[in-house]
Parts: C-alpha cells; structure tokens; sequence
C-alpha cells in the first residue's frame, strides 16, 4: 500500500461534510427552487437515496476488498484490461470534477467580490493550497479537514442563526401545491451532490476501525440532509419562490443580516465558509486525482503525482467552461447524469460483478 | 577571450582551494581523533616516571593544571594531579595530602588497603588507562598516581560553583513553585529527583561534543514514555557530532523533525515542576550541562499554549484564561491583517459611524494601509529588540521614546493613523500573551507575509494564509506526535485539557499519543472516560 497514513471516524466525519455540502449550499438552492418551488426544502430529503446508495456500495465494495481503493479492485473486478480502462475512466471523471468544483470557486469569488482579479490568479493560488494539502496524504487532509471544518460550520450555523428575525415562515405555504411530484423532480439535481458519497473509497481503506466507516457515513449524511433543508428553508422563508433567480441564494440571504445596526454586510462571512468548505472539498478530489494516477500508473509514493494532477485539473478549470452560464447549463442538463452513473451505476456494476465472481473462486 | 580565460582560471583556482581545503581539515581531525584514540587506550604502567611524563605532554602548555609530587610515608613517591579552580584544594590539602604524608603508609598491602585505611573521602574510584585520568580531570576530580602502582586513583573532591535557585525570570507565576533551574546538571536532576522521587524515574548520560564534551542527560519515567520513543531520542542524539554544545538549541536543531518550520517542536522550560508534570505525560526531557533549560519532547502545538499556573488555578478560571489565549493568539496573527484588508477591500463591513472616524484619522496619511501596516509592525519589532538587548538603566529611555515616537508624535505628524497604533499595541500585546517565548515569535514572523497577503488580495488573502499555516501546522510532526494533535486528530479524551481545563478530578487519563498503556492518572477512582473505553 503506497499510503501509509489513517483516518479516524470522526476525522471521515469531518472531511465528507464539507466535501458534499461546501458547493451545495450557495447553488443548490436556486437549482432546487427553479424545479420544485415552494416544496424545494424537501429536494435534500428524496435525494438522501442517492446519498444511501453512494454509501452502501462503497462499504460494500470495501468489504470485497477491504484494502483497494476503486483503482485497484477495477483491475481485480475487470481483468488487467478492462479494469484499467474504468480505471482510466475514473481518473478522468475525478480530474473532471475537481476542475469543475476551482471553476465554481473562481467564478464565486470573481462574481462576488474581485471583479477584476484574473480568473488564473484565484484558481491556481486556491489550487496550490490544496495540492499541498493532497501532497500530504490522508493523514494531512484529515488534520486540514478536521480543524477547518468546525469553523466553517460555526460561520454557516452563525448566519442562519442571524437571520432569523427576518424569516417569513407563511413563504412555505401551501405545501404540496402540485403534489408530491415537483419535489421529486427537483430531487433530482441535488442527488449529483449526495452521489459524491462514493468519494468514500479512497478513504475506507485507510480507517482506523472498518467497521466504523457505515456509522460515520450515515451520521455525515444525516448531518448533510439537515443542513441542505436548513439552507434550503432559510433561502425559501426569506426570498420565497425568487430564489431561482439568484446565483448564489446564501449570498443574499448573508446580506440581509443586520444585527444590532452593527453587524451587516456579512458576504464576507460567506466567503470565509466557502473558501473553507471548498478548500476541504477540493482537497479530498484532489487527492483522490493523486493517489488513484499513483494507484493505476503502479508508482511506489504518490507524493509526486499531485503537482502534475493539480496543474492539470487547473487547467482543465479555466478551459473546461469558460462562462458561469454554461457551467449552470451543465449542471442543469448533464451533471447530474454524469454524476449518477460513475458514482452509482458503474459502481453498482462492479459490485455485482465482484459478487457474481466470488463463488466461483 | 582573454577575460573568459581568466575568468577560467579564477574559477579553477578556487575549485582547487575548495577541494584541498577539506582534505587538509580532513588530515588534521585524523590526527587528532588517532591522537585521543591513542591516549585513551594508553595503560598505565608500573613506572611512575613515565606515567607523570605522558601526563604532563597531554597537559602541555595548560597553565591551569597542577602536577604537585609528595612522599608517602616518607618512602613512596606519589603525585596528584588536578586543575585549578575544578578541585577544592582546602579539601585536597586536609584529607589527602595531610594524611598521606604525615601517616606511616607503606605500599607493601596494596592500593586498596591505602584507600581503605588512608583516605577518608567517600567518592574513590582506581584508574586504569591515561584516557580515564583525563576524565576524571576535566570532571574535576584529583588523581592520584603512586610510586610502583599500575593503577591511577580518582579522588572525588571537585568544587562547583553553582548560581543559587532563583525564580526563572521568563516564565513567572503567580501561584506555584518559584525555583527554577541552574547551570549545573547534577542540581537539576536533583530538583526533579525531589519531585518524582519513585526509582521508575530513569536518567541516562550521554556526552556530546568532540572538544566541549558536554554531558547531556535524557530523563524519562519508566512505564509512562514509550520505549521505541526513548530510544529514537537516544539515537537521534548520539547521532550528533560536532565540535560543541552549549546550550539546549543546538540539540534542539539537531534532533528536530523539521527544522526548517518556524514553528518549535519541542518545549524549552526553565521550571522543574514543567518538567516534571511532562515527565508523567510520557514525555521525555533532555539536560545539558551549562544551561538552566530543559528540552521537552514530544510536544503538540498546544503545549505551547500552556502555562504552568493553568493546573495551579481554579479550574474554572483557567478555562477561561485558556480561550481569552486562543483568541488572543488568533488576533497576534490576524488583526493587522484583518484591518489592511478590510479597509482596503471591504469597506462595506465596518458600520458607518467607526468608518468615518477611520476615514477622518486616515486624511492626512500618505501611505496605503498595507504600507502604514509594515511600517509600524516593524518599528514595534525593532523596539521590542532594543528593549532586550540595552542595558537595564537606559530601558526606561527607549519606552519613553518608543511611545512617544511611535504613538503620539508620528500620529501628529500623519504618518501613521491612530487606529492603526491601537491595532499594532493590541497586537504586540497579544502575541505577549503567549506563555511561550518561542511560538510568540513564530507567530510575529508569521503575521508579515499574511499581512502582504492582505494588502494584495484582501480577505481572501487573509484566509489563504492562514490555510496555508494550518497545512503546514498538520503536516508538522513532533517525534512522532502530529503537531496538531489532539484536535486535527481528534482524540476526544485528551480534548479535556486542550479546549478546557478539566478538574482534576476529571483529568483521569494522560495523553494517549505519547502514554503506550498506562493511561490512568487515578487507578482506584474509574470515571466516565473508562466507561467509554469499556465499549
């Protein structure tokens, strides 16, 4: 095993928080909003399944191999040749997706705050951070993850705490207006974000205690679930059904905070927590990106891999979707498909594959 | 061309000088080390002239080491050999060479007759070789080599000139035990010895250093440190060679993880009750002779953070000193920042009233924040040097002038704004604030490139560096130990004495990243914490 560092449960706890909720709660809401109306709160709560699947697949499969990453069980699911090509497959999508998460991060920061800052200048200097971090290993994500979250959670719990006094909880009504069905659908975006549970077999094999590993899953995806409707039902109380029409909900909801004619103008807040939620988020992609090239190419450290992983994922970022409206296009139209097949249906493949297989050795 | 092939040979003359140089250095250290060699393996034999003969060239121009010959019972010839100033000559004089001369001794029974009859000093010890006479010179001690003998005898007569036990002046408390330690190795040991007085508290001697020799002692309790632990320390040192230590920094770099981290990975003290509530954490400590500090290690980032009182105080009280530390230690590092960027970037955070005041008092500056920023950091850094290094009669001058120069005078003249002077003071305070010298100075030097950082790019800025310094801080690793640990690691039972002061009826068990198995500090009083261990 060329990682010879552990993780904790709490420590899986710590980093998988953020790692779903860091980019879900500023769009999700808009997203959720434009597909299920008033009913968008229950969007995280349907989605939730995603989130289960991700999960349970990823034990399971961890049980089969209780040492590999998805790297390398591929191989032993698939054969040497099939296996490295999913393999393949699944650097591309990690690399892919980290790119995508710096492309959200520099046009959040770029939108909201530095207008004219180079689009390079945040995304390389933010990606620099976090190759450092994966250049560290699972320990150094884990310790990162573990002192940065609580703060960002703090912000996020802050802000919502604050803008009680503003919230008009008659915006909920009615609820079902249109049946069960809206909410359903809208489901159906957020579920991208709960697939990203699968991100758990890069780390699985590196526990402390496996058994821990279903514990600590489920209370992180309760603990997301929560907070997504949380969010979800602040954005829906105190802009209604308008939020679809914001980029960033939170954004307008930090706004509006004003706390003893002295604390306003919280954005700045919201950067806080989205820079730290996102410096985990990418952090863990990125050293995912790392150890999986490692894995496939057979290198004996992975130390080295993730300059060159991280260069690449930057400049996949600022190629890949050069406007914020063909990202939300993306997300609108493909995302959420490209998600669920390599984060549940290819996995569920390989996991009954391994299953049909076992007997007969 | 000419210049080129002149340049050519510059460069190969000096290539040439830097090659020889080492081999000549090289040669030297050899003859040296064959010379020490050759003397430490040296017997001593049956002939006395020769013995004192082969001494005196060891000792050859030291005009500080005395041969003085006497007769023993008028027959004997003997000498004793000491250095002035290490042994106590009075002594010397009474219980040696008064009752060898004036009594009736004949060699015919042996040295150890002589010695059990003949000398009343407690500490004797026979010498066998012309290396163990030299060690037992440099220890202080006289030896004393006798007509027709083929061994030397060490007599333990050294004098010491010891400073007396003051309270240490860096790390003062208000509460608690006021000794601290000296130069002298033997009495520090012994003001542990007088506070652990269980036999499990081991302390190994090793001496370091080809010239200066230094002992240096490595002081652990058995059961409580790891082994693997103790024995990585006693390698890491033994692995040092050089010519001389002086004091416990240049171990301290030798054996450090990173050295290159600003951070401090081990723990300087000049207390013996820090020392010795270390030592029943599993820590191991470090000794060395000639200097009042102690190294510590392993250590974590927050026992630098704690201050000896904090176990001396009410619980409640120190908890709460506890977080006014952390936030003031957060604010050593980012205030300065926060405001450069704040102002620069995101005006729109400071409510309207404080911003106008802000603007009024920035009228008349010149400079962006960020330079005004730099300016008067830098100046509070150069006063604090000064203030540590000019002699205590012109200290008071340099307050007087530092404040009025750097306070009021500059604001008058719109260099500086005020509010940036209040910044700078609660700044130089908070880093203050921290109970340890060293990491209060890693935090300062920390503060400027964050403080650039703001002036580029504001808040982000702001965050990213201080991203950047956790990175570091969690990759760090003491011994072993993760620099971060017990938070970035989450070990929930040691978070008792890290985010609060826990009673001590509640402190049951000691760290678990340094104690392998013996983890409880109140064996017959089971607590909570053992019901969790029990699932």
């Amino acid at each position: 095993m060329i990682e010879k560092g552990k993780v904790g449960a709490v420590q899986l706890c710590m980093i998988m928080y953020p790692t779903i909720i860091a980019t879900a709660i500023l769009s999700l809401p808009a997203m959720a909003a434009e597909k299920a109306g008033r009913d968008m709160w229950l969007t995280p709560v349907w989605a939730m399944l995603a989130g289960a699947a991700g999960l349970l697949i990823a034990i399971q499969l961890n049980k089969m191999y209780p040492k590999e990453t998805i790297i390398e069980y591929c191989d032993r699911i698939l054969g040497r040749v099939f296996g490295k090509l999913v393999g393949f497959l699944y650097l591309f999508f990690y690399i892919h997706i980290s790119s995508i998460i710096l492309k959200e991060y520099g046009n959040f920061i770029i939108g909201n705050f530095y207008f004219k800052t180079p689009m390079l200048v945040i995304v390389s200097s933010f990606a620099l951070l976090c190759i450092f971090t994966a250049r560290g290993g699972v320990e150094v994500v884990a310790r990162t993850a573990s002192l940065v979250t609580p703060i960002a959670f703090i912000v996020l719990v802050a802000v919502l705490v604050l803008i009680i006094p503003d919230l008009q909880p008659t915006n909920m009504l009615p609820i079902f207006e249109h049946g069960i069905l809206p909410s359903m659908k809208g489901s159906f975006t957020v579920q991208a974000w709960y697939s990203e549970f699968f991100i758990l077999s890069f780390l699985l094999p590196y526990m402390h205690k496996r058994e821990e590993g279903m514990k600590a899953g489920a209370f992180t995806l309760v603990a997301v679930m929560l907070t997504l409707v949380f969010v979800n039902l602040v954005s829906l109380m105190l802009m209604g059904v308008d939020t679809k029409y914001y980029n960033y909900p939170l954004i307008g909801v930090a706004r509006t905070i004003s706390v003893a004619g002295f604390f306003q103008h919280l954005e700045s807040l919201i950067m806080v927590l989205w820079v730290a939620g996102t410096f985990v988020k990418l952090s863990m992609f990125l050293y995912a990106c790392t150890i999986g090239t490692s894995q496939w190419i057979g290198l004996s450290q992975y130390r080295i891999m993730a300059l060159p992983v991280g260069f690449l994922v930057v400049l996949l970022s600022v190629w890949g979707q050069p406007r914020l409206q063909e990202l939300d296009h993306l997300f609108e139209t493909v995302i959420p498909y490209y998600l669920l097949m390599m984060q549940i249906a290819v996995p569920l493949l390989l996991l009954l594959i391994g299953l049909m297989r076992r007997p007969s050795k | 061309m000419r210049l080129l092939m002149r340049l050519l040979w510059k460069w190969s003359q000096t290539n040439s000088k830097s090659n020889s140089r080492p081999q000549e250095e090289q040669q030297s250290q050899q003859q040296l080390q064959s010379q020490q060699q050759l003397q430490s393996q040296d017997k001593l034999t049956d002939n006395y002239v020769s013995n004192i003969a082969r001494l005196q060239t060891i000792y050859k121009q030291c005009s500080d080491v005395v041969f003085r010959p006497f007769q023993i019972g008028d027959t004997t010839t003997a000498s004793i050999i000491y250095i002035n100033g290490l042994a106590n000559q009075e002594t010397l004089g009474e219980l040696v060479l008064a009752p060898l001369m004036q009594g009736k001794w004949t060699m015919d029974e042996g040295l150890s007759s002589l010695i059990e009859n003949a000398l009343p000093v407690s500490q004797v010890k026979l010498l066998q070789t012309l290396g163990d006479c030299v060690e037992q010179l440099s220890n202080g001690n006289t030896v004393l080599i006798i007509e027709g003998q083929r061994q030397g005898i060490s007599i333990a007569i050294a004098k010491s000139d010891k400073r007396a036990i003051e309270e240490p002046q860096a790390e003062s408390v208000i509460r608690g035990p006021r000794e601290g330690f000296t130069e002298t190795l033997t009495v520090n040991l012994s003001l542990v010895r007088r506070k652990i007085r269980s036999p499990l508290l081991k302390s190994e001697a090793l001496t370091v250093g080809r010239y200066t020799g230094t002992e240096v002692a490595i002081t652990y309790i058995e059961g409580l440190a790891l082994k693997d632990l103790v024995k990585d320390v006693i390698s890491r040192i033994k692995r040092i060679d050089i010519d001389g230590i002086l004091e416990t920094s240049y171990i301290e770099e030798m054996i450090g993880d990173k050295s290159l981290s600003p951070f401090p990975q081990s723990l300087v003290t000049e207390r013996p009750d820090v020392v010795a509530a270390n030592l029943l954490e599993g820590r191991i400590a470090i000794f060395v002779n000639g200097t009042p500090f102690v190294l510590i290690v392993p250590i974590n980032f927050f026992s630098l953070l704690q201050s000896p009182e904090d176990y001396y105080d009410r619980f409640i009280f120190s908890t709460v000193t506890r977080w006014l530390r952390y936030v003031f230690l957060f604010i050593s590092m980012v205030l300065p920042s926060l405001y450069v960027a704040i102002l620069s970037y995101h005006q729109e955070m400071i409510p309207g009233s404080l911003f106008f005041s802000i603007a009024a008092s920035r009228e008349s500056v010149p400079f962006p924040a960020v330079v005004e920023a730099f300016i008067m950091e830098i100046a509070f850094e150069a006063l604090r040097e000064a203030g540590v290094r000019l002699p205590k009669q012109v200290g008071s001058a340099v307050s007087i002038v530092g404040a009025l120069v750097i306070g009021q005078a500059a604001v008058a003249a719109g260099i500086v704004s005020s509010p940036m002077v209040m910044v700078v003071a609660i700044t130089g305070i908070a880093s203050f604030m921290v109970p340890h010298y060293a990491i209060g100075f890693s935090l300062r030097i920390i503060r400027f490139p964050i403080m650039l950082l703001a002036g580029v790019i504001g808040l982000l800025g702001v965050i990213m560096g201080i991203l950047a310094v956790l990175i570091h801080l969690c990759t760090l690793r003491s011994f072993g130990v993760p620099y971060m640990s017990p938070v970035a690691t989450v070990e929930q039972k040691d978070l008792k004495d890290i985010l609060v002061r826990a009673p001590w009826w509640k402190m049951n068990t000691r760290p678990s990243l340094t104690i392998n198995n013996n983890i409880h500090r109140q064996p017959s009083k089971p607590d909570v914490y053992d019901k969790q261990d029990d699932q």
